[in-house]
């Protein structure tokens, strides 16, 4: 059931995982890279941030790095990385099927 | 600071109904300390409106990591208590606080181990009831326990708390998981939290959770509570019968219990019953016998199944003694009419030429005693018999 849950990321497991490309990050960074990137569009709640990495450990799309203090570091995985991919060609084919039906 | 108790109005399971609660509470005065499933500790204060959120417990431990706590406190959110190991609550006393969750779906996984816990627990039960039910099905079949015979035994209370038992259990474990289910089905939907106006009061899974455990106390209790299954020799003294002799004073006998069948030629008793707080009713006594010649050798055993039940709770019904005694009989064994040799048609006699005795006394199978002996059978007889009526303060009616 939790498998099935994330076949398709909303939108804010898709940033967050978006968060992990380039580099390691804390829940701090993640929600400034979030704020940056979508320039205020979408907003995380620390709840939603903290069951999204909950959830993405569990399922081994990210694992947890270091533990500074009260900052805990993550990093993306090869499956995160592949979902990731996945994500962005059903989101291509997506845009190409409503592009394909504009007038 | 004053403490205050209250009752949770709502299941422990109904997050946003028990967010609502305590907003209410606090606006009454009444702010949240601690709390488990089933009451709440309140400290009294000034009046004034907060907002309660419950987040579920992902991680393995039930102690928020700090860094959680000061993100979520950068929101205004405050951590409460813990309650019952499924969630931390918060506490906002903004007039309108930032929401912790901005994704429903994703609010919704919060609630997944938690859907998962109770599952588990439905299953479990659900498990248990079937095999409860299979087995008082094939108790009922070989005729150890049998419903009417908890009527006759005038245990039907006991029967009927324990049915009762079974389906508060049951629904104790099975509202839990409607309430979450309900809940992150809304989520899903986008219309959590529920609306404050909601009035709606839900089966409370904590109160079946009560009554099982009532149910349950009653049926400790209830053994403790009847005269009429004293043991024969209780039963006797309380009729002022004052016994001749007690079986456990004829010489060779072993001790009551647990029963050491160790030597075929020693007389053989039980009172077992006697020795159990339990309800036994002398009716849930059976006697088996079974003989089995054997293709290979010209011999004939007796089989005796004594079998007790706890007909106290029917449910859980199962032998509580339970042993094959192999009586080896001579070749020559017969079972003698028992026209012929008494006037109890309840007493088998087998009788070999070498003046093996096997008497089994059916109908109580309280005695069985195998004597050895030469001579007419008739006279062991007598002897069996006259031990029956010494020892008849002990044989149940």
């Amino acid at each position: 059931m939790a498998k099935k849950t994330l076949e398709l990321l909303t939108e804010t497991m898709f940033y967050v995982l978006m968060a992990f490309q380039k580099q390691e990050m804390c829940g701090a960074d993640i929600v400034q890279f979030i704020t940056a990137r979508t320039n205020h569009r979408v907003s995380i709640g620390p709840g939603t941030l903290y069951t999204i990495l909950a959830k993405f450990e569990e399922e081994a799309l990210i694992v947890e790095t270091a533990v500074e203090g009260r900052k805990r570091t993550y990093r993306i995985t090869e499956k995160g990385k592949l979902l990731y991919t996945e994500e962005i060609a059903r989101l291509r084919a997506c845009i190409a099927d409503a592009e394909a039906e504009m007038i | 600071m004053k403490k205050i108790i209250r009752l949770l109005p709502h299941s422990i399971y109904e997050a946003p109904a028990l967010e609502n609660w305590l907003s209410a509470q606090s606006e009454k005065g009444l702010f949240l300390r601690s709390a488990n499933g089933f009451f709440a500790i309140f400290s009294k204060e000034t009046p004034q409106k907060t907002t309660y959120h419950f987040e579920p417990i992902t991680g393995m431990v039930a102690i928020p990591p700090q860094e959680l706590l000061e993100s979520y406190a950068a929101f205004g959110w405050e951590y409460v208590t813990c309650i019952s190991g499924l969630y931390h609550v918060f506490v906002n006393k903004a007039e309108t606080p930032e929401p912790l969750h901005t994704d429903p779906l994703v609010q919704s996984l919060a609630y997944k181990k938690i859907e998962k816990k109770v599952n588990n627990s439905l299953s479990i039960t659900a498990i248990m009831l079937v095999y409860l039910f299979f087995e008082h099905l094939l108790l009922e079949k070989k005729d150890v326990i049998t419903l009417s015979a908890c009527i006759e035994t005038n245990v039907l209370l006991f029967f009927l708390a324990d049915i009762l038992f079974v389906i508060l259990l049951f629904f104790a474990r099975l509202l839990p998981c409607l309430h979450i289910r309900r809940q992150m089905k809304a989520m899903q939907n986008g219309s959590f939290p529920a609306p404050k106006s909601s009035r709606k009061r839900h089966p409370h899974s904590g109160y079946c959770m009560v009554g099982a455990v009532l149910c349950l106390g009653f049926m400790l209790w209830f053994p403790f509570s009847l005269t009429q299954y004293l043991s024969p020799e209780e039963a006797a003294a309380q009729q002022g019968h004052t016994p001749v002799i007690t079986l456990e004073e004829i010489e060779g006998l072993p001790p009551k219990y647990p029963i050491k069948h160790t030597d075929e030629s020693t007389y053989f008793q039980d009172y077992l019953y006697s020795e159990d707080s339990s309800l036994l009713a002398p009716k849930q006594f059976i006697l088996r016998q079974e003989k089995t010649p054997t293709a290979t050798e010209s011999k004939t055993s007796a089989y005796l199944w004594m079998q007790y039940v706890n007909v106290a709770f029917p449910a859980l019904a199962e032998p509580l003694y339970q042993e094959k005694i192999e009586a080896d009989l001579p070749e020559d064994a017969v079972l003698l009419p028992s026209a012929a040799t008494t006037e109890a048609d309840s007493l088998q006699i087998y009788a070999s030429a070498d003046g093996t005795y096997l008497f089994l006394r059916k109908d109580t199978a309280i005695l069985s005693v195998y004597h050895e002996g030469t001579g007419d059978p008739v006279a062991y007889l007598d002897d069996f018999l006259l031990l029956l009526q010494e020892g008849e303060p002990f044989l149940p009616e």
